[in-house]
């Protein structure tokens, strides 16, 4: 929610409602886009791929050596396509948040990104659900799996270091990614160049937190996203490897 | 030379490109893909966009000034299928945009297509 103003007239009410309306839509239209992409890349890929190995069996004798290979392979990217629409199906919709809460929630987000990337990660958790409100938790998870993605696609890592950490006024809850790719010149970068940094931050400010970057080419990419929350009752860190 | 980081996608293809006899290389990133071309010298290129590291619209004027004076085809094999996504491949320096899933006879008639006018 935006902060709201309790000396507010009527027309400042009806500012805040249409920017909040503007900012709902502008994140349904971006999660769209993303997910369109991910059917596209995901899909598009795998289907291929599975076009050509049947292809290729369609031109050779059922007994011809290499059939049985290539039979092993189709069926193998078929598994791959039905593993995809479980972890789009996921995404949509992360029932993890619901059944497990935050914490684990991002625990085995963090472990799946690690096992199909190959790139070692590891999370430090605090002890006890943090008492974040339900649209913030899933706005934290959406952030996450944004700045996981860029991990992937951009920062070329071979670790990244995940926190979910109490900030020490006790009211605001930090959610650091941290990566050991080749890094950029963070302070001349210009936020428009990238639509999912700039939609975390803006939707960060949109829930009254706020998100920092820091980076430099060769040092890695560190992302802070802090949101408030409910009330601070959270206790001392435990960190633990995502990777099995 | 086919560059995807998807390797089922790299590998099938070429497997089904060297039965039609086509000398094919892959390369599964941007920057892998330009040392590939030095040794190689492709005569045409598929590529995807959302490739780690260096992107295919970042590869594309890469691979033309590599290639200097000679012909090159590059074609962007893409699931970005809206028309600004062909629009950035073709200015990216792209000569075509094929959009995924790609089938074995679209790929084979591209491939013919692309030979004949070589």
């Amino acid at each position: 929610m935006l902060p709201t103003d309790d000396s507010a007239g009527p027309e400042s009410e009806i500012t805040r409602l249409r920017a909040m309306l503007a900012h709902a839509e502008e994140v349904r239209e971006i999660e769209k886009l993303q997910l369109a992409r991910e059917l596209h890349n995901d899909f598009g890929s795998a289907l291929t791929a599975l076009a050509m190995r049947l292809a290729i069996l369609s031109r050779q004798s059922a007994d011809a050596p290499g059939a049985a290979d290539q039979w092993t392979k189709a069926n193998a990217i078929l598994a791959t396509l039905a593993q995809t629409a479980r972890r789009i199906q996921s995404d949509l919709r992360p029932g993890a948040l619901d059944v497990v809460g935050l914490k684990l929630a991002l625990q085995e987000y963090l472990t799946d990104f690690s096992e199909r990337h190959a790139i070692d990660a590891s999370i430090s958790l605090p002890e006890q659900e943090p008492p974040l409100a339900r649209e913030h938790a899933v706005a934290l998870f959406r952030m996450f799996q944004q700045l996981l993605a860029n991990v992937r696609l951009h920062a070329s890592a071979r670790q990244v270091r995940v926190a979910l950490m109490l900030e020490p006024d006790g009211r605001s809850l930090c959610l650091s990614v941290a990566d050991d790719g080749m890094g950029f010149a963070a302070a001349a970068y210009d936020l428009d160049r990238s639509h999912g940094l700039r939609h975390i931050a803006e939707r960060a400010a949109f829930l009254g937190g706020s998100m920092q970057i820091d980076s430099a080419a060769g040092r890695g990419t560190s992302v802070r996203v802090v949101l408030p929350i409910a009330s601070s009752n959270i206790t001392t860190d435990s960190t633990k490897s995502a990777a099995p | 030379m086919l560059v995807d980081d998807n390797d089922d996608a790299s590998t099938s293809m070429a497997e089904l490109l060297s039965l039609y006899g086509h000398e094919v290389r892959t390369a599964a990133s941007g920057a892998l893909a330009l040392e590939v071309a030095a040794q190689f010298n492709p005569q045409l290129v598929l590529s995807d966009i959302g490739l780690p590291g260096m992107d295919g619209y970042q590869l594309a004027p890469a691979l033309r000034r590599m290639a200097g004076g000679n012909r090159v085809v590059l074609a962007a094999v893409t699931g970005y299928g809206q028309s600004s996504d062909r629009e950035r491949a073709l200015n990216a320096g792209f000569d075509h945009h094929l959009i995924k899933p790609l089938t074995a006879d679209a790929l084979l008639e591209f491939i013919n297509e692309q030979v004949d006018l070589h």
